[in-house]
């Protein structure tokens, strides 16, 4: 009766299969998210116009931004939401500890990232799709209207690790407010704070240096080597903190 | 063999005390009812063995380890309580279906069964689901489990009376058929007596009793008749509770080690001898404020 040899790998996958089925509204509002990011898109996120006697023009700018930065909030709150009361609590309904629970949810959201990064990267070619039948082809200028195969794919990778990065940075604000309340407050504050008194520094170098570490890096290889590393670090901290968490409180 | 060993298990919620050096052991297969009051520290008890939360002193063991954070533990175990967090997004059949995967010992047949006799829809969802029938299916998961620790929290909770009945009687075929260590606290001992072995008191977070459920049902004596005559008997045995039921009329309840010559003294004298049924006498035993509730309106 008494069932030996279950091991952290078995429980890690039956839980992963699980939550793959579980978790699946986070798919759904994951395409919700990004609709509302090309409607917003749409409208054009910038626009010029000059001109001079008889000549004017007028330039609308489209970008595919919005999509990748709606889909990173996404990766940040879906990661957050994970970590709260009532997720956690259903984890142990059926097998699981600590530990397999966290890793089951990590390789959740890096499945998730990767959904995520493909319909970005596709949200943006539904983009360009919906501009030419609306703006008709003689009106769009562009040098990235036509993107091959290979840019996709190099975007599509490079959106799955920005998402990662998101979904660990999340992981790790939802299990500092599992332990303590008061990082709801001290969490934004932090964020908001740093943002407001660096802006009007004149000091800018700090946030930029660190935000540049990530984003500007030109090598893939060592933006991938950053970029785990960094996930690695946000998830492991997350997975040692929350190990004495209780749970059905 | 004891599967569960708690030697002075304590646990504090801030500075609320809601375990007090309780020690006991529970043996492997066995069906045991945890007793005490609201607030006695049973759900408190039952979660701390399931592993779900840390115990502050002491030690508990489960099958030899600590049952916190222990794949081991919560591989074989299963805990049932009235508001589980079950998935709001998966139909009925769906869960059991998981359930199915997760648990070596899962029997999908006794599930679907149930399931179909209780008259719960497969396709419905946990949450549309009145307060009797979420027990209803939380039951029915923790016995198609299988699991060789069962931990059934106030299982009953909003069942009406012939739902409590099904489910004693397929809880106990089961336990006959499939044996395992089951522990379910609850409150209506009277309904649950006949299917427990042993029975665990719990009285503000420590060990009261631990004894079979038959020794418990004769561990003490109703004694009905005149106050002065009472009194006299009484002299120099344990007493658990006294009322005035009438003009005159005593009710005192006192732990039965009476020898028949005694019996037979008592009932000379006008005594009326009754015998205390498990649930009033867990109650005696576990009775806070003299003089009842009638005090409180006494007073005024």
């Amino acid at each position: 009766m008494f069932s030996t040899g279950n091991s952290l790998l078995e429980t890690v996958k039956k839980q992963y299969n699980f939550k793959l089925r579980l978790y699946m509204n986070l798919f759904i509002s994951l395409v919700v998210v990004q609709v509302i990011a090309i409607l917003f898109t749409a409208g054009g996120t910038g626009s010029y116009g000059t001109g001079t006697g008889n000549i004017y023009f007028y330039e609308k700018f489209y970008s595919s931004n919005i999509i990748i930065a709606f889909t990173l909030l996404w990766a940040f709150f879906a990661a957050v939401l994970l970590t709260t009361r009532d997720y956690r609590d259903m984890d142990f309904v059926f097998i699981g500890n600590r530990l397999s629970s966290n890793i089951s949810n990590m390789g959740f959201l890096v499945t998730a990232s990767l959904a995520g990064g493909f319909t970005a990267v596709l949200g943006g070619v539904l983009l360009r799709v919906i501009l030419y039948y609306s703006l008709g082809p003689y009106n769009i200028l562009s040098d990235y209207y036509f993107v091959s195969l290979g840019d996709l794919s190099r975007a599509v990778l490079a959106t799955f690790l920005y998402l990662i990065l998101a979904c660990a940075l999340g992981y790790f604000c939802g299990i500092l407010v599992q332990l303590s309340k008061a990082f709801v407050v001290i969490l934004p504050a932090l964020f908001f704070g740093t943002l407001i008194t660096v802006s009007a520094m004149e000091e800018a170098h700090l946030v930029d240096y660190v935000f540049n570490f990530i984003v500007e890096e030109s090598s893939f290889t060592l933006f991938l080597v950053k970029v785990i590393f960094t996930a690695a670090i946000l998830f492991g901290s997350s997975l040692l903190l929350s190990n004495r968490l209780e749970v059905r409180k | 063999m004891s599967i569960i060993e708690c030697r002075d298990l304590t646990k504090n919620f801030g500075k609320i005390r809601a375990l007090n050096n309780l020690s006991f052991n529970i043996e492997e297969n066995t069906i045991t009812g945890l007793v005490g009051r609201n607030g006695a520290g049973k759900s408190t008890l039952l979660k701390i063995m399931a592993g779900y939360l840390q115990k502050t002193e002491g030690e508990i063991k489960v099958w030899g380890e600590d049952p916190f954070n222990n794949l081991q533990v919560s591989a074989n175990m299963i805990f049932i309580d009235d508001n589980m967090p079950m998935p709001q997004t998966l139909s009925l059949i769906e869960i059991l279906e998981w359930g199915s995967k997760f648990y070596k010992n899962w029997d999908m047949d006794i599930a679907r069964g149930l399931l179909d006799y209780f008259s719960l829809a497969p396709g419905h969802f946990h949450s549309h689901l009145s307060r009797g029938l979420k027990s209803t299916f939380n039951v029915i998961v923790g016995i198609a489990a299988r699991c060789p620790l069962t931990l059934l929290d106030e299982p009953t909770t909003g069942m009406d009376a012939a739902v409590r009945k099904d489910f004693y009687r397929a809880l106990l075929k089961d336990y006959l058929k499939h044996p395992r260590t089951i522990i379910v606290s609850s409150h209506l001992l009277n309904e649950i007596q006949d299917i427990l072995e042993e029975v665990l008191l719990i009285r503000e977070g420590a060990k009261y009793l631990h004894m079979s459920i038959s020794d418990l049902k004769e561990y003490g004596i109703g004694l009905l008749g005149k106050k002065e005559i009472l009194e006299k008997i009484i002299e120099g045995e344990e007493v658990f509770h006294r009322e005035e039921l009438g003009k005159d009329t005593y009710y005192y309840v006192i732990r039965n080690t009476l020898k028949d010559q005694k019996v037979q003294e008592i009932k000379l004298a006008g005594v009326e001898i009754k015998p205390v049924t498990a649930e009033d006498l867990c109650v005696y035993l576990t009775a806070g404020k003299k003089g009842g509730i009638d005090s409180v309106f006494n007073g005024k």
